[in-house]
């Protein structure tokens, strides 16, 4: 951490060696804390990495002092990272106490967009849900960093798994699985399911060679546009001789083909990073691949998640590396997850809903399974490092990433101290490398508020105001 | 986690001495709100939340849902023990306190007020979407495209259970995103050879001109996608698609181009009804002939309208509701129903998903995964014979004394020595086995673990088959399930539910019911013990005209084969998903015209879905507020 102590004075720097100015590369030691990169052209992003049913929280919790803490067996695999870490520790996901549906799909819902499950017709188990009343963060932080660009994505969002066990299996339970929530249309909420197939995932995103003409020499972007154009003249005309609620139906799909066409003219590569296209990954085993498995709440042995979840995080990251969006999530399963956990390096014999409660609490299992999630959080983090900026810099230090789960104690679904995480460098528009402890009883809302004024905004509130005091202090 | 049906893996098994359950909840909340039979709700059950008695049970839970809440109407006659004033969820403003049906309420309800059904009352009709089934057997017929391309679009909300609910529509980037992706990809298929070419354009450019191939083309093949001829302003705008890609590219290339834009257009991917207006109304009117042969093919075929529909809306047969009637009885004797029957059922029974279900091996050792397809399609054989074949009612599916098997399930389950991979009748004895409830999908559908689950199993009956509501159990309730007991039956180890006050109040209802199909483990197999004690399968129904005690599946399934409530019930679900969306309070004398018709015809499903062309919700629509 830079302390002005050891803050590299100006001076230092002119005096190089014959007093000339030298252009060293930009250090580090030289930002004041809480400074940015001085008009820096790099590209601030930002990511959230999700995984499922809360932690052990007596293990997830640092010990020593705010800025220089240790971490436990459990979370030993972000050893390397701490210095690009913050430990938010203490923050309730108070939202949770109003609105509908079990803890599981109210965490879900509140987690980023700090407002309540709203009722509706999906079983959760405790009450009928449909969708959080309120947009989530990442859309609203993307909507607002992304004017005036063209990127290919506004946002990005990849799964190990979704909507794969227990009631959610196979047909799209939001309510339990969707934490993204793009900005609503009229009335209409917007929850955004993640892409579920790799190799779909990259057929979408770097597209397969085969969007272009079979014999022709029409330019592709010019050939899709003349097809879109086309198209949308229709929803525009059909729009006008419907009902105002049905009108509003097509409008919103009017727009999303308008936002697609836009992006067959992205810039990409506008981060600057190094960007190499990923290899084409291969289908998994997994009959799961590239479909929903239909419900019965029936689990099913899920062997490729490791691997799925590994290739989605490549993607995720080529995709910030290539510029293709600047904003994206990445999902570990389902909240109700009820996928077994029989597969390398777990090789446990129930799933993990099982050990949360459903089979007896199970503190063994879960530190395991928790410290095998603190391992893909720190594997992303890696490949994230690991990709090279214009200015020397890397990825990592230009994201800002938010470690989320629905619940804080699997046994109890408690959503009071809920282990939240802050990392990269994020240009240092925060204090990274410390342990905070806030204070008892601060909503979580408050930190989504620090979150949109990391990325500029001037926000004082964010979700339901009343579960609000303003920006979470402490952390940048 | 869901306490009423804790969902259990491949487990290995513990040895416990003693029964260990751990219930721990927060709120000593009395789950005394009695479960209630409102007369079917589809399955958006208004999900009372279970507080206390005095909340009155049935639909009262959902009334102060904000955006979203679709609580179906209330009690529609039947008996109603909850005394439900019928009060559905405030969705979206059709609720209005209920209609009442015109049998007599339970004890303590409103007094039943007589429908007035003189007016037309559609009901809502909103915009509706080609479902991921459809949208799949749409490109199947429209371009032989046999790939099931549906499935590569984000899943449907579940919605009203059948994943077709209108209201829920969402068009995330992703969809949109995917729509070309397959659209482009199927264009590419359909144009890639000159054989390919002239199949797809119908005509053949060694004799025709490009131009008046081209032109054709748009026409018959934009009339086929659409299902209605087109306009002139879209002719223009789709051969305008032609005459942009052609010079830059290929003939070929140009047609896949059309077909794209065809393939995301509104009037592929919807099903927008303009209507046509009724003497004397302003505010409903008549769906068109076209609208009507949509609304005809997609109800029982799950497919775009053929040749001969197509042509009975062009010369006036599908106006009047005897016209539609005849027209349903001709594609009900068509095998093409099938499909659309077996997506119903399937998801009715919640048996669509269990292909490749994998079991404890050590409990179940002759199951293997490969047997789940195959109780589906027992089920599914089964169901085709009742109707197509045989008697062809709801009663008969409960109580048939015969099912439908192969080789491999006949070795299965032990009975019926049947030889050979096809299907074939084969009675049961009438004694264990009778009906949907003796048949192994149904059963390992309502087994997620290992163990036999009571309340799962009368939970699904209840709420499933007779369209109870259950109330949500008491907030905070943390449950564990019990552990194995290798000293107890089922039965025994369930006890807790009933002694613990908190929880009896709905248990004592659910797991009786459950109880009856005890015989049967989770994968359907016939057991005589548990645990070494023999197998008590005496069940009761708390209420509904089925109330009462039974012993086992054939006993239930007699109850059930002569229930008026399931037969609503069942009614109430093709009203849902057959006009893909829930059911609301407008919805009266639709749901009202459906039981009668159903009941006349002593419950011939044929007939059911006849009459579900003959509502005003499916001849009329809305006129559309502006």
């Amino acid at each position: 951490m830079i302390t002005s102590k050891n803050r590299i004075s100006r001076r230092s720097l002119l005096r190089g060696a014959g007093g000339a100015a030298i252009g060293l590369p930009f250090l580090e030691a030289m930002l004041r804390p809480g400074q940015s990169h001085a008009a820096s052209t790099i590209p601030l992003r930002f990511l959230v990495f999700y995984t499922p049913g809360g932690t052990l929280l007596d293990k997830w919790r640092p010990t020593g002092s705010e800025s220089a803490y240790t971490l436990s067996d459990m979370m030993s695999p972000l050893n390397a990272w701490k210095d690009r870490m913050l430990f938010v520790d203490g923050l309730n996901m108070n939202i949770t106490q109003i609105g509908v549906g079990h803890p599981h799909s109210r965490g879900m819902a509140g987690l980023l967009t700090g407002t309540q499950l709203l009722s509706g017709t999906f079983d959760t188990g405790q009450g009928l849900a449909s969708w959080a009343e309120g947009p989530s963060v990442d859309q609203v932080i993307a909507s607002r960093i992304n004017k005036g660009l063209n990127l290919k994505f506004p946002s990005l969002e990849f799964s190990s798994g979704w909507a794969i066990s227990g009631r959610s299996a196979g047909q799209a339970s939001y309510a339990a699985n969707t934490i993204n929530y793009n900005l609503a249309t009229g009335s209409t909420k917007n929850p955004i399911a993640p892409q579920v197939d790799q190799v779909a995932a990259f057929k979408r995103i770097w597209g397969d060679g085969s969007a272009g003409t079979m014999t022709g020499t029409m330019d592709p972007n010019a050939r899709a546009k003349s097809i879109l154009d086309a198209v949308q003249t229709q929803y525009t005309s059909l729009a006008g001789k419907l009902g105002s609620s049905d009108r509003a139906t097509l409008q919103a799909h009017l727009d999303m083909i308008r936002q697609m066409e836009m992006s067959l003219t992205a810039t990409t590569g506008g981060g600057g990073a190094t960007c190499v296209t990923p290899p084409k990954p291969m289908a998994t085993d997994s009959s799961l691949s590239g479909q929903m498995q239909s419900g019965s709440g029936v689990i099913v042995t899920e062997k490729d998640i490791p691997q799925k979840g590994t290739i989605m995080t490549d993607l995720l990251v080529a995709s910030l590396a290539c510029d293709m969006t600047r904003v994206a999530t990445m999902q570990w399963a389902d909240s109700e997850a009820k996928f077994i956990m029989n597969f390398d390096p777990l090789n446990l014999a129930d799933h993990h809903h099982a050990y949360q409660h459903e089979h007896g609490f199970n503190p063994d299992a879960l530190n395991k399974i928790y410290k095998w999630y603190a391992g893909n959080f720190a594997y992303l983090l890696q490949k994230m490092d690991a990709v090279k900026e214009a200015d020397g810099t890397t990825l990592l230090d230009n994201t800002l990433i938010f470690w989320v789960t629905e619940i804080q104690k699997p046994d109890s679904h408690e959503q009071t101290n809920m282990p939240l995480v802050l990392a990269g460098k994020a240009q240092g528009k925060y204090r990274t490398g410390r342990w905070v402890q806030v204070p008892k009883n601060t909503s979580h809302n408050n930190l989504l508020v620090t979150l949109l004024n990391i990325f500029g905004g001037t926000d004082t509130t964010f979700g339901d105001a009343k579960y609000c005091t303003g920006a979470l202090s402490g952390i940048t | 986690m869901t306490p009423l049906e804790p969902m259990t893996p491949i487990r290995q098994p513990r040895p416990a001495p003693f029964l260990s359950l751990s219930l721990l909840f927060i709120a000593a909340t009395a789950c005394t709100a009695n479960l209630s039979n409102p007369g079917g709700n589809g399955s958006s059950s208004g999900g009372s939340q279970g507080s206390g008695g005095s909340s009155g049970s049935g639909n009262s839970g959902m009334s102060s849902g904000s955006g979203g809440s679709t609580g179906s109407g209330g009690s529609k006659g039947s008996s109603n023990s909850g005394g439900s004033s019928g009060s559905g969820g405030s969705g979206a403003g059709t609720s209005s306190g209920g209609q009442t049906g015109t049998d007599p309420g339970g004890s303590g309800g409103q007094p039943a007020m007589p429908l007035d059904c003189s007016q037309r009352t559609p009901g809502p009709a909103p915009l509706r979407r080609l479902t991921r089934f459809e949208y799949s057997n749409t490109m199947r017929d429209l371009l032989g495209d046999t790939t099931s391309p549906g499935d590569l679009l984000p899943p449907e909300l579940k919605g009203n259970g059948f994943s077709n609910d209108a209201t829920s529509i969402t068009t995330p980037r992703l969809l949109v995103d995917a729509y070309q992706s397959v659209a482009h990809d199927i264009a590419a298929r359909a144009t890639m050879t000159a054989s390919a070419l002239t199949k797809t354009t119908g005509c053949d450019t060694s004799k025709m001109s490009e131009d008046a191939c081209s032109q054709s083309f748009v026409t018959s093949f934009g009339a086929k996608a659409f299902r209605r001829p087109l306009d002139s302003t879209e002719s223009a705008a789709i051969l305008g698609v032609y005459k942009a890609i052609r010079p830059s590219s290929t003939y070929a290339d140009a047609i896949a181009a059309v077909i794209e834009m065809i393939l995301q257009s509104p009037q592929f991917l919807y099903k927008p009804e303009l209507g046509t207006s009724l003497t004397g109304s302003t505010t409903v009117a008549r769906v068109t002939g076209y609208e009507m042969a949509t609304r005809l093919s997609y109800l029982f075929w799950g497919t775009m309208p053929d040749q001969t529909l197509l042509d009975a809306a062009k010369s006036g047969k599908l106006d009047s509701a005897d016209q539609v009637k005849a027209q349903a009885q001709k594609m009900l004797d068509d095998p093409r129903t099938k499909d659309v029957l077996h997506f119903f059922h399937d998801t009715w029974l919640s048996i669509s998903g269990i292909d490749g279900t994998q079991k404890d091996t050590t409990w179940f050792k002759t199951y293997d995964p490969s047997l789940a397809t195959l109780f589906r399609q027992e089920t599914e054989q089964f169901m085709d014979y009742v109707v197509f074949k045989g008697n062809g009612d709801l009663g008969t599916m409960f109580s048939a004394p015969f099912t439908f098997l192969n080789a491999k399930l006949s070795k299965f389950y032990g009975f019926g020595n049947v030889t050979g991979d096809a299907f074939q009748m084969v009675t049961t004895d009438g004694k264990q086995r009778g009906g949907l409830l003796s048949q192994a999908s149904l059963l390992m559908a309502t087994t997620p673990g290992a163990h036999n689950n009571p309340v799962v199993r009368g939970k699904f009956i209840y709420t499933q088959l007779l369209c109870g509501t259950v109330p949500d159990p008491p907030p905070g309730i943390m449950f564990t399930e019990p552990d194995p007991d290798s000293t107890q039956t089922v039965r025994e180890v369930f006890v807790a539910h009933r002694s613990n006050p908190g929880c009896a109040g709905c248990h004592m209802k659910l797991d009786p019911i459950g109880f009856g199909l005890e015989h049967f483990n989770g994968v359907g197999l016939w057991q005589d013990q548990d645990n070494g004690k023999p197998i008590d399968s005496t069940g009761v129904m708390p209420d509904t005209d089925t109330a009462g005690t039974f012993d086992g599946a054939v006993e239930l399934g007699k109850k059930l084969a002569g229930s008026k409530d399931a037969r609503n019930c069942y009614a109430g679900k093709w009203l849902t998903f057959g006009y893909g969306r829930v059911e609301t309070a407008q919805d009266g004398c639709n749901r009202q015209s459906l039981q009668d018709a159903f009941s006349a015809a002593n419950g011939n499903i044929k007939q059911l879905l006849v009459a579900l062309t003959q509502t005003d919700a499916f001849l009329y629509r809305p006129v559309a507020q502006p």
